[in-house]
């Protein structure tokens, strides 16, 4: 008996713990709650080991777990921080887009209002020395810019082109000292003579006795051939009448903020089919990518090409019509002042005076060939001064003007 | 003597485990059994009385801190280290890979065992249990060769002969 025990003790064990522990479940199952009489010690003996490694875990698993998510927000933060500079960007261009397309409506606005041929052009360049004021377009004699062609903007007048290239003008501004554009007062319809100055424009040649006030309107008198009739050029700012003289010093505070020029309008002196024609053979390329030059594009090309998102608030077709072939009613059928089929040239009755030009004998008569349509005051002066015949005097202005 | 109170910190630091630190790793609901990795243990090297007890004892710490009625832990890893204990007598069962091949076979004879014992017990069959404890018990297959190094290992260090 002990040898068969002592030989199967592990069999017998075994079958002994199987039916101890079947009598525990059948005993669970029977009283119908849970019997474990040991249980009570083994919890008590293992809790507070328990307790202590769920605490350590715990912690351990708190520190791992955030610090697995702090490298998962860490990276987040990167791509989001990405993210938010490529929509800043994204904005900043859209920003961009916005203002040149509320400018350039502006514009097509703006050409409504004038009756001449006009052409769309960018600023490209500033005056190299910083002393004189003047701008490069970036449009030129294919685009039928010639010399003498005004250059507008809504806001007012800009100046006018004083030099070309068959892609590029050089514009002189009303701001340089060099300029001078006839204009009149608007309420008294006094006439004068803007010229450049230091940060403002003087009238000059006006009257002593003439009404001008301060914050009355100078707008183009349309008289001197270049400028459209009727263009603002700025307002007055002061007027001096002094105790001695002739004339009275009337200092206008141009409309147009020169300094952050983008887009111009420059009269055109061409056909618009010829016109239109050699754009499209041209491609634009602006200094801005993007929406804008689709836009400009558009306005060139006209809306029948490739359509945008509607950069526009009201109807595109009438206005970019109107930037490419001319406006198509009102007097721009009928332009007042034609210009020649030789717009490379120039008008050649038309001298033009660029920024390093020296007046050839006297303000006045710069001003005066510069203008074409010198002021009564001006032409007595140059009378005065020249002392010959009528004829002969306008024979010789001619000659030194074109010299 | 030795071997009782290394069985009885291993069954402890097991059940720790089991309870605690080897929830947080990312397996699910499954965990890899080392109550059933030490059972086999001792159904392949400690092939006595005291081994048996061992045995029904972890069972039993199982049963206690598991939800399942009372002895069912304690009878099935008392079976497994009997079946062990059997299978050992005819195949030669060493190294890491037949230890490991043991213990799943071991892991599966304690799910039906335990299924069996539940269904009988409650009159339904969880397949969803069965799962949980196949995975549990494929898992502890994989620590396995761990296990047994650690406690041949503790042996070694309390001098603890093989019975």
């Amino acid at each position: 008996m002990f040898d068969f025990l002592r030989r199967y003790q592990v069999l017998v064990s075994s079958g002994i713990l199987l039916l101890l522990a079947a009598m525990l479940i059948s005993a669970n199952d029977r009283r119908g709650k849970r019997v474990d009489p040991l249980g009570r010690f083994v919890l008590e003996a293992i809790y507070p080991l328990q307790l202590v490694v769920s605490r350590i875990s715990g912690g351990g698993y708190g520190i791992w777990h955030n610090y697995v998510q702090l490298v998962g927000v860490q990276t987040e933060a990167e791509a989001l921080r990405a993210r938010v500079a490529v929509l800043e960007g994204e904005l900043t261009r859209l920003a961009e887009v916005e203002a040149a397309n509320l400018r350039l409506r502006r514009l097509l606005e703006f050409r409504r209002t004038i009756g001449e041929r006009l052409v769309a052009a960018r600023v490209i360049g500033w005056d190299a020395s910083g002393r004189d004021r003047t701008i490069t377009l970036d449009k030129g004699e294919r685009d039928g810019v010639a010399q003498g062609a005004a250059v507008l903007v809504p806001e007012g007048v800009v100046g006018h082109v004083f030099h070309t290239s068959p892609g590029a003008a050089r514009v002189l501004l009303i701001s340089d000292r060099n300029s001078g554009v006839d204009t009149i007062v608007q309420r008294t319809r006094v006439r004068g003579i803007a010229e450049g100055g230091e940060g403002a424009c003087n009238l000059k040649y006006v009257k002593r006795g003439a009404d001008v006030r301060e914050g009355d309107h100078v707008v183009t008198s349309g008289l001197d051939g270049i400028f459209p009739k009727g263009v603002l050029l700025g307002d007055v700012v002061q007027v001096n009448t002094p105790k001695q003289g002739m004339f009275q010093t009337v200092v206008i505070e141009p409309r147009v903020v020169f300094d952050q020029l983008e887009e111009v309008l420059v009269t055109t002196s061409q056909e618009p089919g010829r016109q239109i024609e050699r754009l499209i053979e041209r491609p634009v390329h602006g200094p801005t990518d993007g929406p804008t030059d689709e836009l400009t594009d558009e306005l060139i090309h006209g809306p029948n090409d490739e359509p945008v998102d509607e950069p526009l608030d009201g109807p595109r077709d009438e206005p970019s019509d109107e930037l490419t072939h001319g406006p198509t009613d009102g007097p721009t059928d009928e332009p007042v002042d034609e210009p020649s089929d030789e717009p490379t040239d120039g008008p050649t009755d038309e001298p033009i005076n660029g920024p390093g030009e020296k007046p050839h004998s006297g303000g006045a008569e710069v001003k005066l060939g510069l203008m074409f349509l010198p002021t009564p005051a001006v032409v007595e002066q140059v009378e005065h001064r020249l002392d010959q015949p009528r004829a002969a005097k306008g024979k010789r202005l001619s000659g030194e003007l074109k010299s | 003597m030795w071997s009782t109170f290394l069985i009885l910190g291993f069954g402890a630091g097991a059940i720790l485990l089991q309870t605690t630190l080897l929830h947080l790793a990312p397996t699910g609901p499954a965990i890899p059994d080392l109550i059933l990795v030490m059972c086999v243990y001792l159904g392949l090297r400690h092939q006595s009385v005291g081994g048996a007890v061992g045995a029904f004892f972890l069972g039993y710490m199982l049963d206690t801190f598991s939800g399942t009625d009372v002895g069912i832990n304690a009878f099935a890893m008392t079976l497994v280290f009997l079946m062990v204990y059997l299978l050992s007598r005819r195949l030669w069962i060493e190294g890491g890979l037949s230890n490991s091949l043991a213990v799943f076979a071991a892991a599966v004879l304690k799910t039906l065992t335990i299924t069996g014992l539940v269904a009988v017990s409650t009159g339904a069959l969880t397949a969803g249990g069965m799962r949980d404890d196949l995975l549990g018990g494929a898992l502890a297959a994989i620590v396995s060769p761990l296990v047994f190094g650690a406690l041949g290992r503790a042996k070694g260090w309390f001098g603890v002969t093989q019975q």
